[in-house]
C-alpha cells in the first residue's frame, strides 16, 4: 500500500504539497504511489530559483527508467529553493518521496487554488 | 507527474490509429515529427504509430544523458552521422541500419511509464514473431541504470525487447502534458559498437561486461525487407492492442509544425546542453 500522510495536499497527477515553516510556503515533490509506479528514477530536471509558475505550467521533467515525465506546478507561485541533492541522488525520490525526496520549494502566490486540491482521504480514493 | 491509470472514457480497444511510413530524413527532422504529432494527439487527432529511417545517419542522445566535449566531432563528420538529442530517455543510439518506431498517444490509454512500455513492448514482440524471431520481455532487475555514455544498446531494462537476453529494441518514453510518446530501434545490423567509438574517450563507454546487441540479421540470416518488417510489426500491433491501422501521411499541418520544431532539435544549444 502507498504511504499517503494526512496532513499533506495532493494533485491528480500524484504531486504533493506539504506546508513548510513560513506561511504560503511549501514543498512540492511526487507521491509515494507515484514513485512506486514510476519506478527507479535516475535523473531530475528542476527550474530554476526565482522563477515562477502558473498552476498546471511544467516546472521540471523526471526521468524514471528511460521515460521523461512532466512535472506540472500544483498551485501558482514561485521557486524559492530546489532540492539540489537530487542531482546526485535522485533514488531519494524512491527512497523518500515526503523527505529527503523533495524537489521545490514553492511560495504559493494564489493561496485560495490550494482548496481546489485534495486531502488524503480523496487522494487515496483517486488511486483506487 | 502523470496520468497513472488507464481512463476508462479512452478505450484502446477497436479504436482508429494512423500508421505512418516517412521517407528517410535527418535526425532533426525526425525528433520534430514526432513531437509535432504529439501536438496533433494532443488537439484531439488519433493516435499513431509511425515507422521511418534516419538520412544521414544519426546519432540520437538520450534527453539527460552527458554529452557535451564528451563526443568526437572529427569522427562523427568523417562518418558522416550527424547528433540530435531526443526529448525522450535512455542512452545513445546510432541509427543507420535499423528501423525506428515511434508510437503517440494520450496517456490515459495505456497507463504509467512501466504499463505502458510493457504493451508496446508486447505488439513489438508479436509482430517479430511472426518473422520467426524468438524475441520476449526482459524482466525485472537491478535498478535502472543512469543515463549515461554507455551505449543504449548496451544493457537491456526491465521491459525492453530482447532475444536470448540480448537487446534487440531499444525504446524510450516522453510524457509531455497528457500525450505519450514511446519511441525505440530495432537492429537490423550490428554496428551499435561504432557509437563508443564516438566517443572522445572511448573508455568512457567501457561495456560492464561484454555483451552485444541482438541484430535482425543475425537471428534471420539476413534483414527482412522493409516492407515485410513494417507489415509484421503492424499485425503485431492490431493483434496485441486490437485496434485499427489507417495508412495516412502527416498532414500539411502536421509538415508545417515539424519544420518550426526542427529549429529547436537542430540547435546546437539543445544537442549539447548536458
Amino acid at each position: 500500500m502507498a504511504n499517503i500522510p494526512q496532513d499533506l495536499r495532493y494533485t491528480p497527477e500524484h504531486e504533493y504539497l506539504k506546508r513548510a515553516d513560513e506561511e504560503n510556503v511549501y514543498y512540492v515533490g511526487v507521491t509515494d504511489y507515484a514513485q512506486g509506479e514510476l519506478g527507479d528514477i535516475v535523473f531530475v530536471e528542476l527550474p530554476e530559483v526565482g522563477k515562477s509558475f502558473d498552476r498546471m505550467a511544467v516546472f521540471g521533467t523526471v526521468e524514471a527508467v528511460k521515460a521523461v515525465s512532466d512535472l506540472y506546478c500544483p498551485v501558482s507561485g514561485e521557486i524559492l529553493e530546489v532540492n539540489d541533492a537530487l542531482d546526485a541522488n535522485p533514488a531519494l525520490i524512491n527512497s523518500d518521496p515526503y523527505g529527503e525526496g523533495w524537489m521545490v520549494k514553492l511560495r504559493v502566490t494564489n493561496p485560495s487554488e490550494l482548496d481546489e486540491l485534495m486531502d488524503a482521504a480523496a487522494y487515496e480514493e483517486h488511486i483506487g | 507527474v502523470i496520468t497513472l491509470q488507464s481512463n476508462s472514457k479512452f478505450k484502446i480497444q477497436n479504436s482508429k490509429f494512423r500508421l505512418l511510413d516517412t521517407s528517410p530524413a535527418p535526425g532533426a527532422w525526425n525528433m520534430a515529427l514526432d513531437a509535432a504529432l504529439m501536438d496533433s494527439v494532443r488537439a484531439g487527432g488519433a493516435p499513431v504509430l509511425r515507422f521511418y529511417r534516419w538520412s544521414p545517419g544519426c546519432l540520437s542522445l538520450g534527453r539527460n544523458q552527458p554529452a557535451r566535449e564528451r563526443y568526437d566531432l572529427e569522427a562523427l563528420r568523417a562518418r558522416g552521422f550527424e547528433v540530435v538529442r531526443r526529448p525522450t530517455g535512455g542512452r545513445a543510439v546510432l541509427h543507420d541500419r535499423e528501423l525506428t518506431y515511434s508510437v503517440i498517444l494520450p496517456d490515459s490509454l495505456l497507463g504509467g511509464p512501466r504499463r505502458s512500455y510493457a504493451t508496446i513492448n508486447r505488439a513489438l514482440v508479436r509482430g517479430l514473431r511472426r518473422l520467426g524471431v524468438a524475441a520476449e520481455l526482459q524482466p525485472r532487475g537491478r535498478r535502472a541504470a543512469v543515463p549515461s555514455l554507455l551505449p543504449c544498446f548496451r544493457e537491456p531494462a526491465e521491459g525492453e525487447v530482447v532475444v536470448g537476453g540480448r537487446k534487440l529494441v531499444g525504446s524510450a518514453q516522453f510524457r509531455e502534458r497528457h500525450v505519450l510518446l514511446q519511441h525505440g530501434s530495432l537492429l537490423l545490423e550490428n554496428d551499435q559498437a561504432t557509437v563508443g567509438g564516438l566517443l572522445r574517450e572511448p573508455s568512457a563507454a567501457e561495456p560492464p561486461d561484454d555483451a552485444s546487441p541482438a541484430t535482425l540479421r543475425e537471428l534471420l540470416g539476413a534483414p527482412p525487407s522493409w516492407k515485410t518488417l513494417t507489415r509484421a510489426l503492424a499485425k503485431g500491433w492490431t493483434e496485441e492492442l486490437r485496434v485499427r491501422l489507417l495508412p495516412a501521411e502527416p498532414s500539411p499541418q502536421e509538415e508545417a509544425r515539424a519544420t518550426e520544431l526542427a529549429v529547436h532539435y537542430a540547435d546546437p544549444a539543445w544537442t549539447w546542453r548536458i
